[in-house]
């Protein structure tokens, strides 16, 4: 699903270059569920956004889903992002202008106009993550995790083959934290889908198959996880 | 590629130069606090908004440009009309005058024996069209004066020593009515030498003057901007038919003599209706006739800095609301709140202090660009003028230059209180994403304040007039432009209200997103708004005016003036450009075959009351037989048979001015003397919006003994070809005559020209305000798109491609113009309203009923709306531009 051949990134030149990332090689199969770690600096970030095709390396190369991210321009980019990955911030980025259910639409209403289908599914996906009774709140109505949820469901709706998550329990307690781990988890493994999620919290990164370690802009150490019947439930932030 | 390049640079340097200043002024404040936080605090901001700055300081620029520019052009006219009357008059104590065909010569001899006149001389005066191919449209102003008696010489020195030779040997030049002195300036212009031959437009058709000399560019050579030409009065009644007329008497009194009291004893002789004046009493009554025009070119400018004193205000603003949190720092830390709104009011400030200064030179530059039009719609409509020369100095100037400093400091006044009033913690919270501004349901202060403003525009209308001034109605125009802009955050909230269900279901998402950002902050959105609603009610207002005005000036036409061809003389319509015809075309006109009528029209300027109005002189059996008057008071048919027994008609805008009626008994100047006339009735009549008498053509010349004519107008047989008529007289007279022969048609379309140049610089400063407002969406829209880079990057990261972003940006725009354009409209129409009933009735007496131009209010709305959206392209070019990752990081 995801190949990284060889990538670095770099920025700034001269004495303020720093290289963010070097000569990273990482394979992820489709299906997977892998967290990513590392303290502050180490890379994630970057690693992230150069997966979620926000930005492009510097060297190496990037393949996703078996279209190469360096051959698209801006426009095919971004429409590669919103058909293939599906994006879950810390800081949930919600529109506040939106209520739940158009913010779960937003991504199929930038693609075309939303048919009754197309809200059926939203309101599916709220169901599906437990918020089927507040579809028309708006964002200030909703708690740090129901917020997240939302943002989930956003990154469902149109069926992306990759689901990237950056520090998703981040912003939350730990219960709700955990619910949300749960979500992701469940959706790799009854959905199939891809989910690379990045944190800091090891208890967090437990919810993978895989934790793969970034120190200084390298992979230290890619381990899998084994986990009893139940994974990562009591997962905190 | 390049302009963008240019104008990018353009701008860098024009921050520079206000960061510069901004840096001097806080080095020079060092030893102050403020001058301290001014450095550390404000000017790292200005420098990072360095567009918004430059903007804001354009805004104010143009706003006192504007003021500036009209203030001088207006002198520039006036000084110029009274430089040549000074230039003219000399060392003359006192002028007599009566109306505009002039006076019988005969009078002089009697003024000349009033006991304590020391000296006296005649004089004709009139501006004469040069028909030289090099100079096509020159006039120049042309003087009949006793050149050879002594008392002339005692008024005037013509610094010409071709003159000086003449008078030594007169007779050779008093021999022919075509011997002229024309200025060396002309001659300079023209390349004209001695005894060259200069064409003249005169009643008997084109005419070549023998140039016998030259006047230096001094007194009398540099009147009328030094296009002046000098003839022996004898000779120039002759070439020009003025008869036995004369226009003017120049007296001096008797050393020691009292001037007043001299001045009654000739009055005493010649009757009330004559004028005997000091020189500069006549600059008052020209100054009079103009007020109507420099007013309305006043409220224009002072419409246009209105806006940019909204800019300003809009900036502060912005700059408030983005400094929240740095304000609150600064609170935290021990500012005061009386320091905080010091800082941002200096602020404003000094960017009013470097955008009056820079509007202080625009201006001076806008003006020369004005005057050309300006003098043009004053030579088409008042009096001929020539202004060359810009008429202005340091108090003038220093005037306008407070003027923006003030306005700026105290729209900046008001954010700036807003700035310091909340406590810190507040100001120190910050948020992820901006917050929604949840409606205010209930009445707000604002709202309260507009009602109380409309209810005073409402009471202010029952002001009379304060020295002929429509003051009440004025201020009810500014009363109505505050209560519009204090309702705008409503306006805001109903437009994203009722465009919500529509844009739902319709015109995509951007257009959605771009709906719901307008009530975000509501603030903002209304002050932008405002801004352009300032603008587009000053063009609604004119577009209810020009429009009432020329619907009815047309339907006037056609029932009054239906003739079929129109021929004039020196200009495609008779006034004040026009050179009058002999009355010896009548025959051969009435001859021609396929004409029915001729009528016989001449327009002269008089006086009544000392106010300057209009005296139309018509064949009324023609008249009566083809007109269809609009009568307000009396009977066409028997107010026509009065006219032709003596009597006359009176405009509705002269009998609204002077308050005459039917049936009244009115005192004219005629040639000889004083007489009066009984008023045979009202009637509608737009010749003049100094108001206009109708008298008939034989009465006209029996008592101001001048046959001439300004127009023919020809009623053709029924079935008779019109081009086939005007062939023939173009044919026979156009060439020599110099002939306009203008089919109803064509009249009608050179009328609607004539208005479109007169308004045509009320439009310019309708454009500046404008341009004005647009800054202001160019800057609020950067505003928003700073406000909002987390949440572009968040819609950038989930699909939202950069045309989308742009689109979103530009529809926003367009949003902010539509409501700029509704508020406008309805306070627009609003304002002329009173425009239309309140000042120009008052100025013109004139009444139009209620006839906008929709048409033009429509592509004004149009157009503001697409410039709104045009002016958000570059704030939305930067929206799509961000770079995804960055935007998601920023807080």
């Amino acid at each position: 699903m995801i190949n990284l051949q060889s990538v670095s990134k770099t920025y700034g030149e001269g004495p303020t270059r720093v290289e963010a990332l070097r000569s990273v090689d990482l394979h992820i199969a489709a299906g997977q569920f892998v967290s990513i770690m590392g303290p502050s600096g180490s890379g994630k970030s970057t690693l992230l956004n150069l997966v979620s095709a926000l930005d492009l390396p510097s060297a190496g190369k990037i393949i996703i889903a078996g279209q190469d991210v360096a051959t698209l321009d801006d426009d095919a980019l971004t429409l590669f992002r919103r058909r293939s990955i599906g994006l879950v911030f810390q800081f949930f980025n919600l529109l506040p202008t939106l209520d739940a259910l158009d913010n779960v639409l937003l991504p199929v209403m930038l693609e075309r106009k939303a048919t009754q289908a197309d809200h059926a599914r939203a309101q599916q996906l709220l169901i599906e993550v437990g918020l089927g009774a507040r579809t028309l709140h708006r964002m200030h109505q909703l708690s740090g995790g129901e917020m997240q949820r939302v943002a989930i469901a956003r990154a469902l709706v149109l069926e992306p083959r990759l689901i990237l998550a950056d520090e998703p329990t981040g912003n939350l307690d730990s219960v709700t934290g955990g619910a949300i781990l749960a979500l992701l988890r469940a959706l790799c493994e009854n959905h199939g889908t891809t989910v690379v999620m990045v944190t800091h919290d090891r208890n967090a990164a437990q919810a993978g198959d895989r934790i793969v370690s970034l120190r200084d802009g390298c992979i230290v150490g890619d381990e899998r996880v084994t986990r009893a019947a139940e994974p990562a439930a009591g997962a905190s932030a | 590629m390049n302009t963008r390049r240019l104008l990018r640079a353009a701008g860098g340097v024009a921050a520079s130069v206000v960061l510069s200043f901004v840096y001097l002024a806080a080095l020079l404040l060092t030893p102050f606090r403020l001058g301290r936080l001014l450095r550390t605090v404000s000017i790292p901001r200005l420098q990072e908004h360095r567009l918004r700055t430059s903007l804001t300081v354009l805004g104010i620029a143009l706003g006192v440009a504007v003021l500036i520019a009209v203030v001088i052009v207006n002198r520039s006219i006036l000084g110029s009309m009274f430089a040549t009357v000074d230039d003219i008059a000399g060392k003359a104590d006192l002028q007599v005058s009566a109306s505009g065909s002039g006076f019988d010569e005969a009078l002089f001899d009697q003024v000349r024996g009033v006991p304590g006149v020391y000296k006296a001389t005649p004089v004709l005066q009139q501006t004469a069209l040069l028909r030289d191919p090099r100079a096509p449209g020159e006039r120049m102003l042309l003087l009949g004066v006793d050149l050879l008696g002594e008392d002339d010489e005692y008024f005037r020195a013509y610094a010409s020593t071709e003159l000086d030779a003449i008078k030594r040997d007169p007779l050779a030049f008093l021999n022919s009515p075509s011997n002229i002195i024309i200025s060396r300036s002309l001659a300079n212009k023209l390349g004209y030498k001695l005894h060259d031959k200069l064409p003249l437009a005169t009643p008997d058709g084109v005419k070549d003057f023998d140039i016998w000399g030259f006047i230096e560019n001094e007194g009398v050579g540099r009147a009328f901007g030094g296009s002046v030409a000098v003839m022996y009065y004898a000779a120039m009644q002759v070439a020009f038919g003025r008869g036995h007329a004369i226009d003017r008497i120049d007296l001096a009194v008797q050393r020691g003599a009292d001037a007043q009291a001299i001045g009654q004893r000739v009055q005493a002789t010649l009757g009330k209706s004559f004028h005997v004046e000091r020189p500069d009493r006549k600059n008052e009554r020209v100054a009079k006739m103009l007020v109507g025009l420099r007013t309305g070119l006043m409220m224009g400018s002072v419409i246009a800095l209105l806006v940019g004193v909204f800019l300003i205000h809009n900036t502060m603003s912005i700059s408030v609301v983005q400094r929240k949190r740095e304000i609150g720092i600064l609170r935290a830390l021990g500012i005061t709140r009386r320091e905080v709104t010091r800082l941002i009011t200096l602020e404003g400030f000094l960017l009013g202090l470097v955008g009056s200064g820079l509007g202080v030179l625009i201006g001076v530059g806008l003006a020369r660009v004005m005057l050309a039009g300006v003098s043009q719609s004053v030579n088409e409509l008042y009096l001929q003028v020539s202004v060359t020369t810009l008429r202005f100095d340091g108090a003038l100037l220093l005037g306008g230059f407070l003027l923006g400093v003030v306005a700026a400091t105290l729209a900046s006044a008001f954010p700036a209180r807003n700035a310091a009033r909340p406590s810190p913690v507040e100001t120190l919270r910050t948020f992820a994403l901006m917050t929604v501004v949840a409606p205010p349901a209930r009445l707000t202060r604002n709202d309260l304040l507009a009602v109380a403003l409309f209810a005073l525009a409402f009471g202010l209308l029952r002001v009379p007039p304060l020295w002929g001034a429509p003051v009440g109605a004025m201020a009810a125009s500014a009363g109505l432009l505050f209560g519009g802009a204090l309702l705008m955050p409503r306006v805001v909230q109903g437009l994203h209200a009722s465009l919500t269900p529509l844009l739902r279901r319709s015109f995509g998402l951007e257009a959605r997103l771009a709906n719901d950002n307008l009530p975000r902050d509501l603030g903002r959105t209304a002050a932008t708004a405002s801004a352009l609603m300032v603008g587009v009610a000053m063009a609604t207002s004119f577009a209810v005016f020009v429009g009432s005005l020329t619907t009815s000036m047309l339907e006037w036409i056609d029932r009054s003036i239906p003739a079929d061809l129109f021929i004039t003389s020196a200009a495609r319509v008779a006034g004040t450009r026009s050179v009058p015809m002999s009355a010896a075309l009548y025959d051969p006109l009435v001859a021609t075959p396929g004409v029915e009528l001729v009528e016989r029209v001449r327009i002269i300027d008089t006086d009544y009351r000392n106010v300057p109005v209009k005296l139309l002189a018509a064949d009324i059996d023609v008249y009566n037989q083809r007109a269809k008057v609009t009568m307000l008071e009396g009977e066409q048919g028997a107010a026509m048979q009065q006219l032709r027994n003596g009597a006359v008609m009176v405009s509705e805008n002269f009998s609204r001015r002077f308050g005459v009626h039917q049936g009244d008994r009115i005192q004219l100047s005629v040639k000889d003397g004083t007489r009066e006339f009984e008023v045979a009735g009202v009637d509608i009549d737009y010749t003049s919006d100094q108001g206009t008498l109708l008298v008939d053509r034989e009465v006209y010349v029996r008592y101001w003994g001048d046959d001439q004519v300004d127009t023919y107008e020809l009623y053709l047989r029924k079935g008779a070809d019109l081009e086939a008529v005007r062939r023939s007289v173009t044919r026979q007279y156009g060439e020599s005559y110099g002939l306009f022969v203008l089919t109803n048609r064509e009249f009608k379309a050179e009328i609607l020209s004539m208005l479109e140049q007169a308004f045509a610089v009320m439009h310019v400063l309708e454009l500046v305000a404008l341009i004005i407002a647009v800054l202001g969406v160019v800057n609020s829209l950067f505003a928003s798109v700073i406000d909002r880079v987390r949440e572009i990057g968040v819609l950038r990261a989930v699909g939202m491609q950069r045309k989308q972003a742009r689109k979103m940006i530009i529809v926003e725009g367009a949003l902010i113009g539509v409501c700029g354009v509704s508020g406008g409209t309805l306070i627009g129409a609003a304002c002329g309203y009173v425009l239309l009933f309140h000042i120009n009735l008052v100025q013109s007496g004139w009444y139009f009923p209620y006839r906008p131009n929709w048409l033009s209010v429509f592509e004004t709305a149009v157009m503001v709306v697409l410039v709104a959206a045009l002016a958000a392209a570059y704030p939305a070019r930067r929206a799509a531009a961000l770079v995804v990752a960055d935007a998601l990081e920023y807080e």
